[in-house]
C-alpha cells in the first residue's frame, strides 16, 4: 500500500512561508547543527576539546605502540562524540608526510543497523576508491591493472552481464546499465567511474542480501582485492594508511555486531592498514565483552561532559569551559546567560548532542517570542520540551534505571537505557573506574516511577 | 511544541532535521498538517505511506538512497512527510533508523505516527531518535496560537476561494476524517480570537 506521490502548493495557497524575525539568535540557530560532526566540514560548529576522554592521544599511542597495523574500537554513548574525534584524528593527520587517514562511513549504507562484515568491507573499498580521486590524486583514476581486476571481481561476484556499451548490474531488483565511456575521456576512467559506482552500490544493497554459504562471511576474492588495492595506496602515498570507520556503532543487530566484532576478525587482520572503527557501545559490555577485547584490546571510550550543578554554589562549581566555548562558537556569549547556560549544561547530562538540540530548542522559542536574548523562560520550554519524551519510558526501563543508580550494578543488562531518549549515563571517575548515574532529564519520569511505587519502596532506598 | 504554526516555524527556522508529530485523533492531525503546510507555503512536499513492515516502500527507499549518499541538498528538494501505517512503530523504527542523514537533509522530514506506537517507535530506531530531542509534537494538544502573519496566511489559504490540497495519506489511515466545512469554521472562528484557544 506504497504511495509515493508529490504535491506542489497550488496556486491558491500562500507562496510565501511564514517570515521569521531576523536576529542574532537566528543566525545562530542556523550555525548549530548537531547532524554535522563538529570540525568535519566547513559549516559544522568547531570541535571542543573534552575534559572527560583523550581519544585523540589514545589513538596517536595506539598507532605509534605497534610494528604492524593497529587495531582500535572507538564506542560511547549515543551523540557523546565518536564521530567528532574520529575527525579530529582525521584532521590532525591531514597534511602529515607520514599517515595517511582515509574516514569510511556506514551510514551511507542501506539498513546499518543490519549490516554485517561484508558491509563494513564493501564501506572500506567504496570510500579508500573514491578518496583516490577525489582527495589524494585530484582527478587521477587508480591505476588500470588494478581497476580491472577489481571491476572483473565484481562483474563475477555480483552476475553482472555484458552488453556493447558496458555492463548491467542489478541492485534491489533494477537493473543498472553503467556505460564504459559515458562522460568520460578514457577507458580507464568509465572503469573506475564503474568501479565506484558499484562499490557503492553493492555497499547500499549487498549487505543485507542473503549469503552464499560458499563465500563465508565475505568473499576471500574482494578482500584480497581490498588489500591490495590499500597497499597500493600505502606504496604510492609513501604513507601509512588508517581506515576510521564510522558509524559502524549503528549496527543494533546483535548477529551483525557479532560477525563484525568477533567473526571477522581474521578478515580485518589480513588488511595491510590500521583500522579504527566505532562500536556499538552495548556491544562492548555484557556477554560480548571478553570476546571483543580479545582481539581488539580494551575499546577507546568518549565519555560524557562534566554536568554542573543546576544552581550555582558559591563559585566553586563553574560552567565547565566546553559548553562555553560551543556558545561561544556560535556567538551567544552575550545573549544567553551563565545561569541558563547551566542549566541546558545540566539537562544535556554532558552528552553534546543534546546539548546541542537543547540549545537549538531554546533559540527556536526565543526567536518566535521575537526576543533579542535568550530569557529563562526560553530554556524551562526547551528542557520542559525534551523531557516529554521520557513520558514514553516503559516501567521495566525505570525500574532497571532505578536498580541500577542504587546499586551500581548492571550495565550489562542496560542495553536500552544507554540508547535515546537515554536514561543513564555512565561517567568516569578520577581513579579510571566509572559511575553510572541518572540522566538529569530522566530524573522526573524515576522520580514519578518511585512515587508509585509507594512509599515502602521509597523507604527501602 | 505548542501549535502547529510553532511546529511549521521550526522547520523553517532549522530549514532541516527530522520531526515528529503523533496523534490520537485522526481529525486532529488533519488539522494540525493542513495549518502546517499551508503555512510552510512554496516549500514542496512529498508525502509515503509506510506500512508495518520491515522493509520501506521502494519510491520512499529510492527517495533515501539518493538524498543519503549526496553531500549537499538540492534547491528543490522536497520535505519529506513520511505517514507511518497506525501499527508501523515497531517494525518502521528499525527500517528508517539508518536513514537519518537523509531524512535530515534540507529542508527535513516530517514522521507522523499514532502517539501510542511513538515510544516503540523510538526504542526501535535509537539514533534517528537521538537527533529528535524537542522536535516532537502531539497534534492533539496543540494549541491555535498564531501571530499576525500567520492568521494573514491562513485566512488568504483557507477562509478565500482556494482550497489548499491535503497529502492524500490521510485518507488511508484509520478514524473519522476531518469535515472541510467544519475546519473552516473553526479556522474562522479562532481567526477573529484575540486570545488563543485550544485546537
Amino acid at each position: 500500500m506504497a504511495i509515493g506521490f508529490r504535491r506542489k502548493r497550488p496556486a491558491s495557497a500562500s507562496k510565501q512561508p511564514l517570515k521569521l524575525p531576523t536576529s542574532k539568535l537566528l543566525e545562530s540557530l542556523k550555525a548549530l547543527s548537531a547532524e554535522i560532526p563538529a570540525g568535519a566540514t566547513k559549516g559544522a560548529l568547531p570541535r571542543v576539546a573534552r575534559a572527560s576522554s583523550n581519544v585523540v592521544e589514545r589513538l596517536d599511542l595506539e598507532l605509534a605502540a605497534g610494528a604492524g597495523p593497529s587495531r582500535v574500537l572507538l564506542t560511547g554513548q549515543i551523540g557523546v562524540g565518536k564521530s567528532t574525534e574520529l575527525w579530529a584524528f582525521a584532521n590532525k593527520y591531514a597534511q602529515s608526510p607520514s599517515v595517511l587517514t582515509i574516514i569510511c562511513d556506514l551510514e551511507k549504507e542501506m539498513s546499518p543497523e543490519r549490516c554485517g562484515a561484508i558491509g563494513v568491507l564493501l564501506a572500506i573499498f567504496r570510500d579508500a576508491w573514491s578518496f583516490h580521486t577525489n582527495v589524494l590524486f585530484k582527478s587521477e583514476v587508480p591505476p588500470e591493472g588494478i581497476t580491472d581486476q577489481v571491476l572483473s571481481a565484481l562483474v563475477d561476484w555480483l552476475k553482472a552481464t555484458k552488453n556493447d556499451k558496458g555492463y548491467v548490474f542489478r541492485f534491489g531488483g533494477m537493473d543498472f546499465s553503467m556505460d564504459l565511456s559515458q562522460g568520460r575521456a578514457n577507458l580507464s576512467e568509465g572503469k573506475s567511474r564503474i568501479v565506484a559506482i558499484i562499490l557503492g552500490k553493492a555497499a547500499q544493497h549487498q549487505a543485507l542480501r542473503e549469503r552464499d554459504p560458499s563465500e563465508g562471511l565475505v568473499p576471500d576474492k574482494l578482500v584480497a582485492l581490498c588489500n591490495e588495492y590499500l597497499r597500493y595506496l600505502k606504496n604510492r602515498s609513501k604513507k601509512r594508511v588508517v581506515l576510521l570507520l564510522d558509524h559502524v556503532d549503528k549496527i543494533r543487530s546483535e548477529t551483525a555486531a557479532r560477525e563484525t566484532l568477533i567473526d571477522a576478525v581474521s578478515h580485518w587482520d589480513r588488511l595491510d592498514a590500521s583500522l579504527v572503527m566505532t562500536a556499538p557501545y552495548e556491544f562492548t559490555l555484557g556477554a560480548m565483552r571478553s570476546s571483543v577485547e580479545g582481539f581488539w584490546g580494551r575499546p577507546a571510550v568518549v565519555y560524557p561532559e562534566p554536568i554542573p550543578s543546576l544552581v550555582a554554589s558559591n563559585g566553586d562549581d563553574p560552567v565547565p569551559d566546553f559548553y562555553k566555548e560551543i556558545i561561544g562558537a556560535c556567538g551567544l556569549t552575550d545573549l544567553l546567560s551563565d545561569n541558563d547556560l547551566r542549566v541546558l549544561a545540566y539537562y544535556s547530562g554532558g552528552i553534546p548532542r543534546t546539548f546541542v538540540l537543547l540549545l537549538a530548542a531554546t533559540l527556536r522559542n526565543a526567536i518566535f517570542a521575537a526576543a533579542e536574548r535568550v530569557e529563562v523562560t526560553h530554556v524551562r520550554m526547551a528542557v520542559s520540551e525534551a523531557q516529554a519524551d521520557y513520558q514514553d519510558y516503559p516501567d521495566e526501563h525505570l525500574q532497571l534505571l532505578d536498580e541500577i543508580e542504587r546499586t551500581q550494578q548492571g550495565l550489562g543488562r542496560a542495553m536500552e537505557l544507554l540508547r535515546s531518549p537515554i536514561g543513564l549515563l555512565v561517567q568516569p571517575v578520577p581513579d579510571g573506574g566509572t559511575v553510572f548515574r541518572v540522566h538529569p532529564l530522566a530524573e522526573r519520569s524515576l522520580r514519578l516511577y518511585r512515587e508509585r511505587r509507594g512509599p515502602s519502596r521509597t523507604a527501602e532506598r | 511544541m505548542e501549535s502547529a504554526a510553532t511546529l511549521a516555524s521550526s522547520l523553517i527556522a532549522e530549514g532541516r532535521g527530522v520531526f515528529l508529530l503523533t496523534w490520537l485523533e485522526k481529525s486532529e492531525v488533519e488539522r494540525a498538517l493542513r495549518i502546517v503546510l499551508t503555512l510552510l507555503g512554496e516549500t514542496p512536499w512529498l508525502e509515503f505511506l509506510v506500512p508495518a513492515s520491515l522493509d520501506l516502500p521502494n519510491p520512499l527507499l529510492a527517495v533515501l538512497e539518493k538524498r543519503q549518499s549526496q553531500d549537499t541538498s538540492g534547491l528543490a528538494d522536497p520535505l519529506l512527510l513520511l505517514f507511518l501505517d497506525h501499527t508501523a512503530g515497531r517494525v518502521a523504527g528499525p527500517a528508517l533508523n539508518g536513514w537519518r542523514r537523509g531524512l535530515a537533509r534540507t529542508p527535513g522530514s516530517l514522521i507522523v505516527l499514532k502517539h501510542n506506537e511513538a515510544g516503540e517507535f523510538c526504542r526501535g530506531a535509537p539514533d534517528l531518535c537521538s537527533f529528535m530531542i524537542t522536535h516532537r509534537a502531539c497534534a492533539d494538544s496543540l494549541l491555535a496560537s498564531w501571530d499576525e502573519d500567520a492568521r494573514d496566511v491562513l485566512r488568504e489559504a483557507w477562509l478565500g476561494t482556494g482550497r489548499p490540497r491535503i497529502p492524500e495519506a490521510l485518507s488511508i489511515l484509520p478514524g473519522e476524517s476531518l469535515d472541510e466545512t467544519e475546519f473552516r469554521n473553526w479556522l474562522r472562528y479562532h481567526l477573529d480570537q484575540a486570545a488563543p484557544a485550544r485546537e
